[in-house]
């Protein structure tokens, strides 16, 4: 463009040509999306700029739609690149079309044009996966002259229902703003939809009907200002205009199925599991044999958990209506491998045999408290696992995992609302949560320091609750292996470690207890008279949260947690303290700390615990949470002062 | 298991063909047949700890005259393994890779495989087919073929066998003696016709066990057609006589291999062995030579419409050539405004690469392109400028260390530029905008790269500049009551800029930047940051950061104690493990130095202060040097000064116990307290 215009001055004498000049300058201008016209709210806290965010999504029937989208995205500086990237999922069901695209200079100039020959067809398969029948079309712009604009059109359709909830984001991440942002959905007159607006006061929507009773519903968001992202933050969710949606009815390979509520939706997942459970008479016959002489239905249920745990493995594979179908259990039986939905249905077939009734049961799965909507009844999950209703309590299931104990859920599933699959119809119902008192990482020590400064001693660790899965595959690790792990692991100053041991405790409680013999070189710094010994390296160190001085996002605390150590120190002979650890104590809101120390002879004891509480806050309470940490990380980086006798 | 007193070799296979051992003939490994001592084993002794041992991996590859096709290759792999623990499952996920280019393509011939189970005393065997496998288009010129044994369970034993035919002659498939898991035998055959002439690559720390060469006679036919006058053919054929040669190799009780800190990439290490073509000759036909030489890699290269070829058109740079050579006399000036121009005008797309992937004029519109789309690009502005330039391909750290008498071009990467003037020479990359025009970045120093030009070339050092060099000014005010005021200033030069650089342009704002540095010390409370020279390669980067570690009683104390690191100091070794099998890889030599001024609250004196300390790990490349000196200056202030350097990027397994004693020595220095006292 910069020669061009040089050109233009250089030839301006030449009449035609400049003519000529003067035309194509300003047709391959597009003013339009010039970033200089992008309103200065929207620049604050934003790395990228939606000038136009279109989602039209029609539905033509209930096995049949198509989503349209249409964007252009402002990007201001490096980390905001993202948002451009063009990315078009589709798979065996669906056709995809691209309707080209446009990358502009910070004036708005086309500077490239994107092609369908220039976007890369690819298959889009994770690495844990061994086949998905899923590809994507992908377009990674390559600028770095800041800030540029892409624009594009891209449209799918699907020979299939929606049979899940869709969500439309008016910005799709925390650093993005957007100009206007727009839904459109149009229905075929036998349909509805049903719908769901989040942080928008005026929640009205235009309306209008079309020819043969086609109905036209449009949500129109504008001058949506970027969130900042922060450590702790709720969920997009919780800020942006969004619209979530699903049609009340949907087709699928011939499966019919319904949105209108929880229970209808998980009829339509019990028809899709219905007669997969059918296992060889010869396994039925071989597991009632191993319960037999079981009394209790629970240890039934073990029994029948270690043999799937024993004799199967997970291996993703998506296939069949969207990946919502299980393999048979006949199939798992014979290969000895399966997703979730496989291995889970396969599980509940096995019950079934020795008589014991199970549920398959829908999870929206991940480390935190990941929820669903629940006044929302259309497909939100990813995952499935297994409800085992006992007489006195309720056992719950991980299917995939040949590590988890049994009736052990861990972080993934714990605490949060899941979909009972049954014969009539889905049922909502709650995973439990771990108590504060499970979820522990205590410490236990007995160091001697000898006169040298240095240390030697017995440390342990112990883990339970949502921190169990972390170090229990360390226990079936070999001594030496685990040695390796622990030093990888810890970082206490200068240690060898002599001996070690890890092992797992999977009874009712389950937890993992980490023993090692330590030398510790030079543990306490020698300083002429003085040794400087550091309190808190041997336990489980405490660290800060970020300051962020301008924090703007309300902050959510979600594991409550307990830490508890007692170290016993062992002090050489002929010293006496010039500085002892003061005994402290802080509670507020966020947690509650407490060290202390007794000395008697030369033995020093130190205790030390912290409880952390969940909640969720306001911004302005943020200086508060980390001034509680910080008081705390100060208080536990000093030093216990010896000094030698004269 | 032998390992040649885990000396790492590079051996080029002729030379060690001396032994000869029995009738290494016999296939190793039956189909079908797997012993019960393997369905019984519970654990491998050599290796209690393993999750899984590969029982046996046999491999051969035969070259034979197919009618139709011409010369093909055939590689036939057998591998067998047993699984003690579900962790090692995946070892039954299999993705064999298919190329393919234009109408040749490799293709799976056969595929198919057992699982074993022992149930009681029965063993029971599950078969796998070619129809359970998946096929999946990666791109244009990759498929894979993936698959996953049936019926794995903890005790299974597994096989698969499968062949691979291919047109590609060039280079045959590398073969691995070794992977995580420990393996009993691995053995690789290769059945050659004399036209061939392949150079076999040996690396690795483990000793073949057992090497044999042998020669066979063996014929194939030939059939032709000829056209005669009035469209009449009359057919032809031939048999061919020719000798076949015959290699095997073997290995046994090869170990896991593990990954260890501050390692190159594991391909450096890995017992394997490659070959590529260097020449082929038919019978009573003219020798083809392949790459035997640098000199014919080099006329390759330079000949590629993809290479050599770019720098044909050159117009299209024509203006910014002459605007350069007017505005700049001098050519180290020219050779500069050139490395600017092309580095700012051209966005790397990511992607290393050894061959342009358009014209450059193409790239040069699309302002955008790959290392070898950038880096010739920039070869081809500095000759246009009379400035004596070519291209170094090279191999990046993450690709591994190209084997010096390997002459492969599949070895290397990434291209650079080289310049020369009046006997000085630069190393150019131009992809990224941090980088200064007398730097490399950290992926392209990986030892050595080869100077493409008309004839041999050489190799041309990839080392680090040696003047990666921190310097940390500090000014500590102590409080009376042990709160510590600091201001330090700290310049980065070189290799120490460039990663402050990356590690900088990761963070969304400067103050989640700041946020990041606080963490660093306890209690510490980050009053200001600044960061100049960030664009400004003359000057070393300087950032400035003023804090305080306040205390939280603000009464005044009989004893104060300060370690003047602050958050500098290293508080744990990074050397835990009490052995290393491989060298400790820092990349490039690294000078950091210290200057702290404390000064003394009034109404203190000094009561202890650390002596200072001065050890080094000597040698005649260079070695790890740290020196500490605390003086008492008049009675307000004390000057403490440290210095520490890493002289060489590299020490060997053998240095390794050193090094860990080395730093274990640092860690305890850094520790060190000064203590005041009130005055009485």
């Amino acid at each position: 463009m910069k020669n061009l215009i040089k050109l233009y001055y250089k030839s301006a004498l030449v009449l035609g040509l400049g003519v000529l000049l003067l035309f194509i300058v300003p047709l391959s201008a597009n003013a339009k999306y010039c970033a200089s016209k992008i309103p200065d709210a929207l620049l604050e806290n934003a790395n990228s700029v939606y000038r136009v965010n279109h989602m039209e999504v029609a539905f033509n029937g209930e096995g049949q739609f198509t989503i349209k989208r249409e964007v252009v995205v402002t990007i201001l500086n490096e980390n905001g690149k993202g948002p451009d990237v063009l990315r078009v999922q589709y798979d065996g069901v669906s056709r995809a079309r691209f309707r080209g695209g446009h990358i502009y200079d910070a004036r708005g100039n086309t500077i490239q044009r994107i092609r369908r020959r220039d976007l890369s067809d690819q298959s889009n398969v994770s690495d844990f996966s061994l086949f998905e029948d899923s590809r994507i079309m992908v377009y990674v712009p390559r600028i770095s002259d800041y800030p540029y604009t892409v624009s594009y059109t891209w449209e799918v359709s699907y020979d299939r229902g929606m049979y899940h909830s869709t969500s439309f984001y008016s910005v799709p991440g925390f650093g993005i703003s957007a100009e206007v942002a727009s839904l459109v959905i149009e229905l075929s007159d036998d349909l509805e939809i049903q719908y769901k607006v989040f942080n928008v006061e005026d929640q009205s929507m235009t309306e209008e009907t079309l020819s043969r009773g086609r109905q036209r519903l449009v949500w129109e968001f504008e001058a949506i200002p970027a969130r900042k992202s922060e450590v702790l933050s709720p969920g997009l969710h919780n800020f942006i205009p969004m619209v979530m949606f699903a049609p009340d009815r949907f087709e699928y390979s011939g499966y019919h199925g319904r949105n209108t509520s929880w229970k209808e939706f998980g009829k339509w997942i019990w028809s899709l599991n219905e007669g997969r459970d059918q296992l060889p008479e010869a396994r039925k016959k071989f597991l009632r044999e191993m319960v037999s002489d079981m009394d209790n239905d629970k240890e039934k249920v073990k029994a029948i958990y270690n043999f799937l745990q024993s004799h199967t493995r997970y291996v993703n594979i998506s296939l069949g209506v969207g990946g919502m179908q299980p393999f048979d259990a006949k199939t798992v039986d014979e290969t000895g491998y399966g997703d979730c939905k496989a291995l889970t249905n396969y599980m509940m077939a096995m019950l079934q045999a020795v008589g014991i009734n199970a549920y398959y049961t829908l999870v929206r799965s991940g480390k935190g408290r990941h929820s669903i909507f629940e006044d929302f009844s259309a497909n939100q999950f990813d995952h499935v696992i297994l409800c085992v209703p006992l007489e006195k309590d309720t056992v719950w299931l991980e299917n995939v995992s040949h590590l988890l104990p049994f009736n052990h859920l861990g972080d993934f599933t714990d605490n949060r609302p899941v979909l009972i699959i049954r014969e009539d119809g889905g049922f909502l119902a709650r995973t439990p949560a771990y108590n504060p008192q499970e979820n522990i990482r205590n410490s236990y020590a007995e160091i001697e320091l000898n006169n040298q400064g240095h240390g030697s001693g017995r440390v342990e660790r112990r883990y339970g609750g949502i921190y169990f899965m972390d170090f229990m595959p360390v226990s079936r690790l070999s001594s030496q292996r685990q040695k390796e792990w622990l030093y990888s692991r810890f970082s206490l100053p200068n240690y060898t470690i002599e001996s070690n041991e890890v092992v797992a405790s999977t009874d009712t409680l389950p937890f993992v207890m980490i023993s090692m013999d330590v030398s510790l070189r030079s543990f306490a710094s020698t300083s002429g008279r003085r040794m400087f010994m550091p309190m808190n390296a041997i336990s489980s160190s405490v660290s800060a949260p970020p300051r962020n001085r301008n924090r703007v996002n309300p902050f959510i605390l979600s594991f409550e947690t307990v830490m508890q150590d007692t170290i016993i120190f062992t002090l050489p002979e002929g010293y006496y303290l010039e500085r002892e650890i003061q005994d402290f104590s802080a509670e507020s809101q966020f947690g509650k700390y407490e060290a202390r120390t007794v000395i008697q002879d030369n033995t020093l004891l130190y205790i030390r615990s912290f409880e952390t509480y969940t909640g969720t806050f306001p911004a302005e309470k943020y200086a508060d949470f980390f001034d509680f940490y910080r008081r705390i990380v100060r208080v536990e980086s000093q030093d216990l002062v010896l000094v030698k006798e004269d | 298991m032998k390992i040649g007193r885990l000396q790492f070799c590079y051996l080029l296979l002729p030379l060690i063909i001396m032994t000869s051992c029995g009738s290494t003939q016999d296939v190793p490994m039956r189909y079908r047949h797997v012993d019960d001592y393997y369905l019984d084993m519970d654990y491998y002794p050599s290796d209690t700890t393993a999750k899984a041992v590969v029982l046996g991996d046999y491999g051969i590859l035969e070259i034979n005259y197919h009618r139709n096709k011409g010369f093909t290759s055939y590689f036939t792999r057998h591998k067998r393994v047993k699984i003690f623990d579900k962790d090692a499952f995946d070892v039954a996920d299999f993705h064999i890779r298919l190329y393919s280019s234009g109408s040749s393509r490799e293709r799976i011939t056969r595929l198919r495989g057992n699982t074993f189970n022992k149930e009681g005393n029965r063993v029971e065997r599950v078969r796998f087919s070619r129809g359970d496998a998946y096929e999946e288009e990666v791109s244009d010129h990759l498929t894979s073929v993936n698959f996953s044994l049936p019926a794995i369970r903890e005790g299974s034993v597994f096989e698969i066998e499968y062949t691979i035919e291919s047109p590609f002659l060039q280079t045959l498939p590398t073969w691995y003696f070794q992977s995580e898991y420990p393996t009993v035998f691995s053995e690789f055959r290769m059945l050659i016709p004399e036209y061939f002439n392949y150079r076999a690559m040996m690396q690795g720390f483990l000793v073949l066990d057992s090497v044999d060469q042998r020669r066979q006679n063996r014929n194939f036919t030939v059939e032709w057609e000829e056209n005669h006058f009035l469209n009449q053919t009359s057919k032809h054929s031939a048999r061919v006589d020719y000798e076949e040669n015959q290699f095997f190799m073997r290995i046994e009780d090869a170990p896991a291999f593990t990954v260890e800190p501050f390692m190159n990439a594991p391909v450096n290490y890995l017992s394997k062995i490659e070959h590529e073509l260097l020449s082929f000759r038919m019978p009573h036909g003219r020798v083809t030579d392949y790459s035997s030489s640098w000199g014919q890699l080099n006329d390759q290269l330079l000949r590629s419409s993809n290479f050599g070829g770019v720098f044909n058109r050159t117009r299209f740079i024509g203006e910014e050539k002459d605007r350069i050579m007017a505005q700049h006399p001098e050519p180290e000036e020219r050779l500069i405004a050139a490395f600017k121009l092309i580095q700012s005008e051209m966005t790397w797309n990511r992607n290393n690469g050894l061959f342009a992937t358009q014209s450059l004029r193409r790239s040069w519109d699309d302002k955008q392109g790959n290392a070898a789309d950038i880096n010739l690009m920039l070869v081809m502005l500095l000759r246009e400028l009379d400035i004596d330039a070519d291209p170094v391909i090279l191999s990046t750290r993450a690709n591994g260390i190209i084997p010096p008498m390997q002459i492969m071009l599949k070895n290397f990467n990434y291209v650079i530029a080289r310049a020369s003037i009046d006997g000085q020479e630069y190393l150019l990359d131009a992809t990224e905008d941090i980088t200064p025009y007398f730097l490399l970045p950290e992926r392209c120093i990986n030892d050595k790269g080869r100077l493409v030009v008309d004839g041999e070339g050489k190799w041309i050092d990839l080392k680090g500049d040696e003047n990666n060099i921190l310097k940390t000014e500090s000014e500590l005010f102590v409080k009376n009551c042990g709160s510590v005021e600091a201001k330090i200033v700290r310049k980065k030069q070189n290799q120490i800029r460039l990663r402050m650089l990356d590690n900088y342009n990761d963070y969304d704002s400067p103050e989640d930047y700041m946020d990041e540095f606080e963490a660093s010390g306890a209690g510490l409370e980050l009053i200001s940051f600044e960061m100049a020279h960030d664009d400004d390669w003359g000057n070393p980067l300087e950032t400035v950061y003023e804090f305080e570690i306040p205390e939280t009683d603000p009464g005044p104390r009989d004893i104060i104690y300060v370690n003047p690191l602050l958050n500098d100091q290293m508080e744990s070794n990074p050397f835990r493990r009490e052995e290393r099998l491989f060298p400790v890889d820092f990349v490039y030599p690294v000078q950091r130095e210290y200057k702290v001024k404390v000064n003394i609250p009034e109404g203190y004196v000094v009561d202890e202060l650390p002596v200072g300390a001065n050890f080094r790990i000597p040698g005649r490349n260079g070695g790890a040097s740290y020196k500490s000196t605390f003086v008492i200056n008049g009675d307000q202030f004390i000057e403490v000064q440290i210095q520490f350097d890493l002289s060489k990027p590299l020490f060997t397994a053998e240095e390794y116990s050193r090094l860990r004693e080395f730093f274990a020595r640092v860690v305890e220095e850094q520790a060190r307290v000064i203590v005041l006292k009130k005055l009485s």
